[in-house]
């Protein structure tokens, strides 16, 4: 009996240890959440206003990027609300409505609309983008066929292997010799120089340099007798 | 009998509360520390890297002058050019880089290009409309 009622003393105590033991949790979790400190409400007030600062500064950069654009291409089809365009890229679609303008660079004076475009014209989309990368247009810019066919600038890297009347020679990082017309450039630089140079390649492969920046300059080398500016082009 | 009733309890009273601390205030577990890495360094040289955070491609533009700026992975040269104007700037000691570029009417195809010693090459292609009238 004796045993029986210690078994009993036993079990109360430890059921009591129990029930203070998640008594005493919750009710410091409730008084957390009930009475939050003035540092804590400061905080959150704080934080509250960096969120609200970043969502309107990401508002302004997606708003930024989708308005004010423009797709450049040649027409593949058209319909009375939208034009189909092939860009260097990929394919584009340019919505039409009745606020779209038009202009012919052929032909400023002449008058033209939806129904003077044709297949293969080439035209610049000027107006803002959807989430989907549709244009609607604000205006509708008609170029002549011959500015579809224009040739992208090179930029070449490399070292100057001779330098001649109006002419060098730069061998490039394949150890490829390259002649560089260098009459409209107006930078000294000398055989040895490690340069940049940009131009258009002309009919006859030879690249008519409109640019020279020196990158690195040779200790010793002959120098170009065309050069009329004794300062390195720096910017 | 009642005795042996009595020290189980205890034991497991005890047990209980031990797991009661360990749980509440959330001691963490000792935990091995990774040993440094031994033998040679496997990793590749960082690689000529150019990242351009303006302008945005394919942009219409009201002002002939316009911002391009980006970041290169090594402090070097870079060369902005377009049909009719090249720039070249020196990169910041953290690679990045910004400068004013001037556009000319219309269509501007924009290279930013980045070399480095041995004229390896990065480049960015973009475009951008500069319209003189307001649409």
């Amino acid at each position: 009996m004796k045993g029986f009622r210690l078994q009993v003393l036993g079990y109360s105590l430890c059921l009591l240890f129990l029930l203070s033991t998640v008594t005493c949790n919750l009710s410091t979790a409730q008084a957390a959440e009930s009475s939050p400190s003035v540092e804590v409400k400061q905080k959150l007030e704080q934080l509250k206003q960096e969120i609200a600062s970043k969502a309107a500064k990401l508002k302004l950069e997606i708003s930024s990027k989708l308005t004010n654009k423009v797709y450049i291409g040649v027409i593949k089809s058209v319909s009375p609300t939208s034009i189909t365009l092939a860009t260097k890229v990929n394919t584009k679609i340019v919505t039409i409505n009745q606020d779209t303008l038009f202009k012919d660079t052929k032909n400023i004076r002449k008058k033209i609309n939806l129904s003077g475009l044709k297949e293969e014209d080439y035209i610049v989309a000027l107006g803002d983008i959807d989430d989907t990368e549709v244009l609607t247009a604000k205006k509708i810019i008609l170029l002549p066929q011959a500015a579809k066919e224009e040739k992208q600038k090179t930029i070449l890297w490399g070292k100057i292997v001779s330098v001649s009347d109006k002419l060098i020679a730069i061998k490039d990082k394949q150890a490829k010799t390259i002649s560089v017309t260098t009459s409209k450039i107006d930078v000294k630089f000398k055989s040895s120089d490690t340069v940049i140079l940009t131009g258009f390649i002309n009919k006859n492969g030879i690249l008519d340099g409109s640019f020279l920046y020196v990158v690195e300059a040779s200790p010793s080398g002959k120098f170009s007798e065309e050069a009329t500016s004794s300062d390195r082009k720096k910017n | 009998m009642a005795k042996l009733s009595a020290i189980g309890l205890l034991i497991a009273l005890v047990g209980f509360a031990i797991y009661l601390v360990f749980y509440n205030f959330n001691i963490p577990a000792i935990k091995p520390t990774p040993s440094p890495v031994s033998g040679p360094v496997t990793n590749e040289p960082a690689s000529l890297g150019l990242e351009l955070v303006s302008p945005d491609d394919n942009s219409l533009v009201f002002q002939p002058d316009i911002i391009v700026s980006g970041k290169v992975s090594t402090q070097s040269a870079i060369l902005v050019s377009s049909e009719d104007s090249d720039v070249v700037i020196q990169s910041q000691e953290d690679g990045s880089f910004s400068t004013v570029f001037t556009l000319s009417s219309g269509i501007n195809n924009i290279q930013v290009a980045v070399f480095d010693k041995n004229g390896e090459q990065r480049m960015i292609n973009k475009t951008v409309y500069y319209s003189k009238e307001k649409i």
